[in-house]
């Protein structure tokens, strides 16, 4: 009976916080993954335009740039295992897609020249607006 | 007043105020800031005025009974009250430690490029070392005066050119936009744990008969506590504008510890990168000490064992050990990989819980003839003593289900 009850209360504060969720994203969970994308996006963006305008050390770009790389795979192997409902496969896809982007924009940020730089601050910028754009429609 | 002591009181400020932030504030000023802007800039005002309420009773107690705070939980609540509060705050201290230790060893790789995992040793090493080898009113001096690279922020904060006016109604509680309730509500929870975790109280009571305070030094007390923690909160201040200028428009949410010392590049290039760096850097190096400390200092207190830093190592054995053997679990900790930052996160919404156990014994104790004479709490420290004790109340029942709900404040 204790066990039982012990149990309920461990499945409750796991679903509360989202552990152990199936894979199927609903319209809110999907959103939440596009802010977070949105999210390594735009900070990418941030450092990369800091680089071009020579505010920043190749040594902070390289290993901040690093943190964002490795959360932007995370966010992209489980975007690509993930499944939603008929109507948000589409935002689903597309989601997928940014979120590979995104992931090699910011793996080549990490040793990239200033004119490469220049070109992944506007590009990570445009994934950002894209992500938001897909957590917006999610609203 | 004569000059010397003018420049003690200046000294201790400055040390206040660098020493004023640690992973937790860094953390939660700028998330808070970046989910809702300014809107959450008066539960920083509230969390400050606590930690000044709380200190000043603490330093107070220690000055008149020359004797911490823990010592007197014991003597006055009994062992099985005072173990309780011992294995609670142990625990929060811990997981406080650990997190700044990963701290510490991010704002290296950040600097120098070397592997993470290479790095947490030599900053475990190092901390330990210079907690070894640095007198007590070394210790926080170099923490505290390195730590003012913080300043960076409020430069950057001022050259953002944030909307004034928008930033003075964030110090008025109101409706909030932006975000959901709950995640609103955690955040202020997040904020209020931030500002006042247990260890601050402990350190500076301790710190306190370290520094042999008696009745003469109730002024400088009272200078450090009020003017220093005020101050210090500035660099809160300066973090979530900074947080809700640049990050919040680009929505990006800081998940990194990196992440706010983009905002003082941005405005301020190489220069103002690396004294970001540094200044998180001895912050929260200046906190990891604290928190090993403040254990060490309840675990000697509690079981009545020779403590204290003016003590050779050997003299104080058992309290030299509890240090260290901090500093050692919480590097085993890191080295798991677990991300400092939510480490953070967890310590700090642990740290409310414990909350009122650090608390009631200091405002008891603070209101006890017995221990403090004529120096008992005034009027006004009690109407605050019992107001903030309510509010504490409130969050420590609040954060885990708010953590819960809010999945740690994503929404």
């Amino acid at each position: 009976m204790r066990s039982g009850v012990v149990l309920s209360c461990l499945a409750v504060a796991l679903s509360l916080t989202g552990c152990g969720s199936s894979g199927t994203l609903g319209p809110h969970s999907l959103a939440k993954r596009s802010d977070a994308l949105q999210s390594l996006a735009a900070e990418g963006a941030l450092l990369a335009q800091d680089g071009v305008h020579g505010r920043t050390t190749s040594i902070f770009t390289r290993e901040h740039g690093g943190f964002l790389s490795q959360a932007a795979t995370s966010a992209a192997s489980s975007l690509a295992t993930a499944r939603t409902k008929p109507p948000l496969e589409s935002r689903l896809r597309r989601l997928r897609a940014l979120s590979t982007q995104v992931r090699d924009q910011l793996k080549r940020l990490r040793g990239a020249s200033q004119a490469e730089q220049r070109t992944l601050a506007r590009t990570l910028a445009k994934a950002a607006d894209d992500a938001g754009a897909i957590s917006k429609s999610l609203a | 007043m004569s000059l010397k002591s003018l420049l003690a009181i200046a000294l201790g400020i400055m040390s206040a105020i660098g020493g004023f932030v640690d992973i937790g504030d860094l953390v939660f000023n700028t998330q808070a800031g970046a989910t809702f802007g300014f809107q959450l800039l008066w539960v920083i005002v509230v969390g400050v005025v606590g930690i000044i309420v709380y200190s000043e009773m603490c330093g107070r107690v220690s000055a008149v009974s020359k004797r911490p705070v823990f010592d007197l939980v014991r003597e006055r609540a009994g062992f099985g009250a005072g173990l309780t509060t011992l294995i609670s705050s142990q625990i929060v201290n811990l997981m406080t430690c650990a997190a700044e230790v990963g701290g510490v060893a991010i704002c290296f790789q950040l600097l120098s490029g070397l592997p993470y995992r290479l790095l947490i040793p030599v900053a475990v090493l190092m901390l330990a070392t210079a907690a070894w080898v640095l007198p007590f009113e070394w210790l926080e001096r170099v923490f505290g005066y390195l730590g003012l690279g913080l300043l960076v922020f409020a430069v950057a904060a001022i050259k953002l050119h944030p909307d004034w006016g928008m930033v003075a109604h964030g110090f008025v509680p109101g409706r909030h936009a932006g975000g959901s309730l709950s995640v609103y509500l955690y955040f202020v929870v997040g904020l209020l744990g931030a500002a006042m975790t247990p260890y601050e109280v402990y350190f500076y009571s301790s710190g306190a008969v370290e520094d042999q305070w008696g009745i003469k030094d109730l002024r400088l007390n009272n200078v450090t506590a009020i003017i220093g923690y005020a101050l210090g909160g500035t660099l809160s201040f300066a973090l979530m504008i900074v947080a809700a200028v640049l990050f919040l428009p680009s929505g990006i949410t800081p998940e990194f510890l990196g992440t706010p010392a983009l905002a003082a590049q941005h405005e301020l290039g190489q220069a103002g990168l690396l004294l970001a760096l540094v200044g998180i850097l001895f912050a929260v190096g200046g906190a990891a000490v604290e928190t090993s400390f403040a254990g060490a200092y309840n675990t000697a207190q509690f079981f009545g064992w020779r403590w204290g830093k003016k003590e050779r190592p050997a003299a104080a054995s058992r309290f030299t050990l509890s240090w260290l053997i901090i500093f050692a679990v919480a590097l085993l900790v890191v080295m798991t990989g677990y991300d400092p930052v939510k480490l953070t996160e967890y310590s700090v919404i642990f740290s409310v819980v414990a909350l009122p156990l650090t608390y009631l014994p200091i405002l008891l104790i603070a209101n006890d003839r017995t221990y403090m004479g004529e120096h008992v709490n005034g009027r006004l420290a009690n109407v605050l003593g019992v107001l903030y004790f309510g509010v504490i109340i409130a969050i420590a029942i609040a954060a885990i289900p708010l953590m819960l709900y809010t999945n740690g404040g994503q929404g």
